[in-house]
């Protein structure tokens, strides 16, 4: 399936700066392992032994994907995957 | 004269609106880069009693984007300098100063004073502290954090909708999550968020608080987003079974 991931200003430097990136995969888990193979680097920052890493949030079409399957949540084509971070600045 | 005109444009509106300010108590923890135009907006707004928490001293590299100060405040205590800018300026509000650091210990005593809390703050520990602190006495506040071009805010409603925990119940540690200090912010982005931040005090003070759900600016694109967010049944902090195991969460 292929989606849209809306990537977060933190994770940008991996994406050649681009917010929003196509990817595939049946399931999230599958998408991020896609945004790894195109993005090198991205995905230890968005998962940490087989789990969503602490401080980052993945919704799926709006609804976050712990309310769902975690990382084994399906995906269809043109969902939107959207990945917010924890920001602590002030 | 110049003050009087602008309490008055200030107090625009029904003198209803005017007196409901003019009786709250809005704290403000954090008087940096988030804390300035909020303490700003909220003084010029007429509300009563603003109460400034930071134990950091102005530096130099604050004055880009902070900026209640200017050169003769380098070295003195951020609280001291805020509350002179915003009494000289606007002549309503009570300013009261605590140039203390807002921790899991702390803030629940500090929280359950005011009617609303905004937090300004730059670090995740305290972000979290205030969360966990807010929710527990059951006061409303808007978390909010920046970073570079971007920035996004949380207001959360006592029993409303989700809050911190609901997103991230397990608090990042300080290293993790970069800090404005560290990374840097562009300080219109932070000068946005923090009159919203403002806003959002407001609203909820005048019962009109907003639909909710986190709001996100990105500065570059010009996007604004709204995710909606749902409270997350097993939140460790304001799930309805948490209430036992709510001490083992808080600040941690």
């Amino acid at each position: 399936m292929a989606v849209q991931v809306r990537i977060p200003t933190p994770l940008r430097r991996f994406t050649g700066g681009a917010e929003q990136v196509g990817a595939a995969g049946a399931t999230v888990g599958n998408v991020v392992d896609d945004l790894e193979r195109q993005f090198p680097g991205i995905k230890e920052k968005l998962c940490k032994e087989g789990q969503v890493q602490r401080f980052v949030n993945i919704f799926l079409n709006g609804d976050d994907i712990r309310f769902l399957s975690n990382l084994d949540t399906g995906v269809k084509d043109d969902d939107e995957l959207s990945i917010v971070p924890a920001i602590a600045g002030g | 004269m110049q003050v009087e005109l602008d309490n008055e444009k200030a107090r625009a509106g029904s003198g209803d609106v005017a007196a409901r300010l003019a009786r709250a108590r809005v704290l403000v923890i954090g008087v940096g880069a988030l804390g300035s135009p909020a303490a700003w907006h909220l003084a010029a707004a007429g509300v009563g009693t603003l109460l400034l928490v930071d134990p950091d001293r102005v530096e130099l590299s604050n004055l880009p984007r902070q900026l209640l100060y200017d050169d003769a405040c380098i070295g003195r205590l951020k609280v001291d300098c805020a509350a002179e800018r915003l009494r000289a300026r606007f002549s309503g509000p009570r300013v009261e100063v605590s140039a203390t650091q807002v921790t899991a210990d702390n803030a629940a005593a500090l929280i359950a004073t005011a009617d609303f809390t905004i937090d300004a703050t730059d670090g995740a520990r305290v972000k979290f502290a205030i969360n966990d602190a807010a929710v527990t006495v059951r006061r409303p506040f808007c978390h909010a954090g920046v970073l570079g071009f971007f920035g996004q805010l949380l207001t959360v409603h006592p029993g409303g909708g989700a809050c911190l925990r609901c997103l991230f119940p397990v608090a990042p540690d300080d290293g993790e999550v970069a800090t404005c200090r560290q990374a840097g912010v562009v300080g219109p982005i932070a000068g946005i968020i923090g009159a919203l931040q403002a806003a959002e005090a407001i609203s909820a003070l005048l019962g009109e608080p907003r639909a909710g759900g986190l709001l996100t600016c990105d500065g570059r694109t010009g996007r604004w987003r709204r995710i909606a967010l749902r409270r997350n049944p097993r939140c460790p902090l304001c799930a309805p079974e948490a209430v036992e195991d709510r001490q083992v969460c808080y600040g941690s």
